[in-house]
């Protein structure tokens, strides 16, 4: 009792010395508190991200694409594939009603996506054939050197439409880097991300915006169902001299179908499918610019002997619209091309159907 | 001190012209804020970050 009296007096006799260590280290607890607070809500904002633009995606022609595909009938006879040229320019049902035998027409469904490479049109092919569809015929069109040109998928390309290449990371992968397991990461990463696969999602609607703004007080751009008509312009070769190089290389380097081109060739062989390369019609100035050049004429030769090699058959429809009308821009059918083309297209394919790795001309 | 003289007086703390930030910023240096603010920050770069991608088909 007494110890304790002397000790307590002691205390209340020396001031003690400020806690340093206990200031500090609640100090430092409160700066871990609130950094783990302000992650925690930069991650909870970031996963709202994700979410919104998951949702957005969901109407996004890729995605509109894909849900299509698994809907599409098991009978399907005729299978219509490639970029917009062919979304735009095979109309279903003015090939149908154009088929010689009617009522014998071939179930055809346009599996076409705007703003695609051969490797995306791979992977929706081969989706196709995952979900039990055996078609007799498969259109390929094309335009140009598409058939031959290597096709990248770095993280710029793969924006807009071609981010459908994360939705099959695997396939995607062994067609841009073959054998590359880092690619495969990359794209399987990305791939679960919406804020990064999805991204052109957004972008879209700021470029929108953009454009609006752009438009304030000036005159408006003419547009169509795929963009401002004017920057399909840029599609094309930016000049003669160097679409000839580019189809000059490709004959006398004696090169063959991409890797893509190759595996969907390779899927509809194993398959038993008819395989048909359509060169897709073009306005008279491409074909004036473009195709009456002595270099295109070669390279039309070499795919013409690159698809019979493959046991396809070559339709060389670049010309087959000759009224300018019929194009909604520089490269794609309006409505009534497509109807024409597509009727013309009829014919032709069921007497190819007949005659085996034929080739049509006119 | 109303809204406007407030986010004056907040400037003027961030640019560095008074050393004495006005009421009420403590409030913005919790972890809630700045959370808030770095996640707005990220939005925003990511809503812009595509600017230099060539847009020739727009997805409608």
């Amino acid at each position: 009792m007494k110890t304790h009296s002397k000790s307590r007096a002691s205390v209340l006799q020396t001031p003690s010395p400020p806690d340093l260590g206990g200031v500090c280290q609640t100090d430092a607890l409160r700066k871990r508190k609130r950094f783990f607070v302000a992650l925690g809500v930069a991650l909870a904002l970031l996963v709202g991200y994700n979410a919104a633009i998951s949702h957005t995606a969901r109407t996004s022609q890729r995605q509109r694409a894909l849900a299509a595909l698994e809907r599409v009938p098991a009978n399907t006879e005729c299978v219509f594939l490639g970029n917009s040229l062919v979304e735009a320019g095979c109309d279903v049902d003015a090939f149908a009603a154009a088929w010689p035998q009617a009522g014998h027409a071939p179930a055809a469904v346009n599996l076409a996506l705007g703003a695609t490479t051969p490797v995306e049109h791979y992977l929706i092919l081969r989706r196709a054939y995952e979900r039990g569809l055996r078609p007799r015929i498969l259109v390929y069109g094309f335009f140009d050197d598409q058939l031959n040109t290597t096709v990248a998928g770095d993280w710029s390309d793969l924006v807009g439409n071609r981010a459908f290449s994360y939705y099959f990371p695997e396939r995607a992968a062994e067609l841009y880097a073959p054998g590359s397991t880092l690619k495969r990461w990359e794209l399987e990463f990305t791939g679960r991300v919406p804020m990064l696969a999805e991204r052109s999602s957004l972008w879209t609607q700021i470029e929108l915006l953009r454009r609006r703004i752009d438009e304030v007080g000036m005159p408006k751009h003419k547009t169509n169902r795929f963009g401002r008509v004017d920057d399909f312009g840029a599609l094309e070769a930016k000049d003669v001299a160097s679409f000839n190089r580019r189809c000059a290389a490709i004959v006398d380097g004696d090169v063959g179908f991409s890797r893509a081109i190759r595996e969907i060739v390779r899927l509809a062989q194993e398959h038993g499918t008819k395989m048909v390369f359509v060169e897709m019609p073009m306005p008279s100035r491409h074909r004036d610019v473009f195709y009456a050049s002595p270099a295109w004429a070669r390279l039309r030769a070499h795919l013409e002997q690159l698809a019979s090699t493959d046991g396809a058959a070559y339709v060389s429809a670049s010309a087959w619209v000759r009224d300018d009308a019929a194009f909604e821009d520089a490269t794609h059918l309006n409505e009534t091309g497509a109807k024409f083309f597509s009727a013309r297209l009829a014919a032709t394919i069921s007497r190819l159907s007949a005659r085996p790795n034929d080739v049509a001309r006119r | 001190m109303n809204g406007f003289a407030w986010f004056k007086a907040f400037c003027e703390y961030l640019e560095g012209c008074t050393s004495e930030p006005p009421p009420g910023v403590g409030k913005l240096a919790s972890g809630w804020a700045r959370g808030l603010w770095w996640g707005v920050l990220l939005g925003a770069i990511i809503l812009f970050c595509g600017q230099t991608s060539k847009f020739i088909y727009i997805d409608f």
